[in-house]
């Protein structure tokens, strides 16, 4: 017969086991869900069973709980004035930590005799394996919740490659070519064609400060005004007038998101050009004869910046041949270690490099200057070039 | 490099010498702040940006929109030695005109003129 000693010590043992096994089940069960409310309700329900309690109920900590997950079984009408802090008889708990060490919850079992030593150590571990399939659980909505918004991104950014001109219009004696690519889902870069009436072409190429979902938004807003703006035979001055006020009623976070553009008329029969250029980097127009480009250069403000601003007209000729680039900061602003690309070597690549292809051929030549890194900001060109006379544009 | 500013007192003036990046983020939010604050104290504004060597378009947007907040709260908001980056952007949006600006840190203060009466304010 076994002495009363070591018959305790095989019951105490016994009963460790019978802990640990159900420490185990109660991990298989907390971890057989990602689904968040599934694992606070098996939490509490198994604390509540292992433990023998009335009931048992979490606290929130860094983790937000909602009414139908945080209790189980019964617990005295005061149970939500359980603190940490507060030592109240008949309440044991244990803590759930998050990754980075925050408390995420209390888990808190409701029962009128103190815990022994090893269930105190078997709420111990039941927490730490419920802060683990939190995690896991929380990581899982956030992953749900990421396909949710990047879905909507996909979606915005369909609608926006949408709402670039499918079509460049035929101009007779001209080709028009423009390019445009986003450094995030959506940018704020905005190119848009308008051919009018009376035959002449509206151009603008428009860039809104910042990029991604904010300024796409803002370059979205623009794009009304603008075509609203387009046919309504005003100059292009007034034009811009009109915009820069529109987008400065629209409030301060439209302010930061201003928006710098160039607005551009072609007459393809007298091939005259009228610009406004309202903030944005100059525009290029260069001759077929090697003389020095000009460049079209900001006339006033940013559009949506200030208010009551002011723009003039530029008027240029096209001769045969001769060429007219807009493009957004993106293209100029891209580096190589601390070397910037720059409005010159861009310039030199329109003066030595003409052609259909030119702008393909100028993102190639960026993508390689910067290593073919990604790409850091949107950029948006517009090539247009006057065929020589009697020969192909 | 992160944005930092620190501010010093000159009369009715608070000089807040402005380093780093101004770039949308970090720079612009810090950089909102601190004139919020200066203006708050009733100070007029004098941003030294000799030691901002990048601004982007975001960060263009923050110098506007406090030169703004500063008028329409009756304060004045000056620039000193803006360097080369931040400079050819002002002169490139026409934002120059805007704004005044100075080389000279001593004139710049002595052009808001002498401090207002507490009083007055």
């Amino acid at each position: 017969m076994l002495s009363g000693g070591y018959q305790s010590e095989v019951i105490e043992l016994q009963q460790k086991l019978a802990r640990v096994q159900s420490l185990l089940e109660a991990a298989r069960r907390v971890h057989a869900t990602i689904k968040l409310d599934d694992v606070l309700f098996g939490v509490l329900e198994t604390a509540a069973k292992e433990l023998e309690a009335d009931g048992a109920f979490f606290v929130a900590g860094t983790m937000p709980l909602e009414a139908r997950t945080s209790v189980y079984g019964r617990v005295p009408d005061d149970w939500t004035r359980w603190t940490e802090r507060t030592e109240i008889p008949g309440y044991s708990s244990a803590r759930l930590t998050g990754e980075r060490g925050d408390t995420l919850a209390h888990l808190v079992i409701v029962r009128p005799q103190p815990l022994s030593l090893e269930e105190a150590d078997f709420l111990d571990g039941l927490a730490l394996q419920s802060a683990l399939a939190v995690g896991n659980a929380q990581h899982h909505e956030r992953m749900l919740e990421w396909e949710r918004v990047q879905l909507d991104l996909d979606a915005a950014r369909a609608i926006q490659r949408s709402l670039l001109p499918q079509s460049v219009p035929e101009i007779g004696g001209y080709s028009l070519t423009f390019r445009s690519t986003t450094c995030y889902e959506v940018g704020g870069d905005y190119v848009d064609v308008a051919p009018l009436p009376d035959g002449s072409l509206m151009m603008v190429l428009a860039d809104v400060a910042g990029k991604g979902l904010a300024s796409a938004l803002m370059s979205m807003t623009f794009r009304s005004s603008f075509r609203a703006m387009a046919g309504a035979g005003l100059p292009l001055d007034a034009m811009a007038a009109r915009l820069n006020t529109l987008h400065w009623q629209e409030g301060m976070e439209a302010r930061r998101r201003y928006v710098t553009a160039i607005l551009l008329c072609l007459n393809p029969v007298t091939h005259t050009l009228e610009a406004v250029n309202a903030g944005h980097n100059p525009a290029f127009l260069l001759a077929a004869d090697g003389s020095d480009p000009l460049k079209i250069g900001a006339s006033g403000p940013p559009l949506g910046m200030l208010p009551d601003c002011t723009y003039e007209i530029e008027r240029h000729k096209i001769d045969g041949g001769g060429q007219l680039l807009l493009y957004t900061d993106g293209l100029t602003e891209v580096f190589q270690g601390d070397d910037e690309f720059g409005e010159d070597r861009l310039m030199a690549l329109l003066a030595h490099r003409p052609g259909e292809e030119f702008l393909e051929y100028v993102w190639k030549t960026l993508a390689r200057f910067a290593g073919n890194a990604r790409q850091t900001d949107d950029m948006t060109a517009l090539h247009l070039r006057r065929a020589v006379a009697g020969g192909k544009a | 490099m992160a944005l930092t500013i620190s501010n010093r007192r000159s009369g009715g003036v608070e000089i807040l010498d402005v380093a780093g990046r101004l770039t949308l983020g970090d720079g612009t939010g810090t950089l909102r702040d601190a004139a919020r604050k200066a203006m708050e104290r009733g100070a007029d504004l004098l941003l030294n940006l000799s030691g901002v060597a990048y601004i982007d378009s975001a960060g263009l947007g923050e110098l506007v929109g406090s030169y703004a907040s500063a008028v329409s709260r009756g304060r004045r908001m000056k620039l000193l030695r803006p360097q080369k980056r931040v400079d050819s952007l002002l002169q490139m949006t026409k934002l120059y005109a805007t704004f005044e600006i100075f080389e000279d840190e001593a004139a710049a203060v002595a052009s808001f003129g002498p401090p207002l009466p507490e009083s007055a304010k």
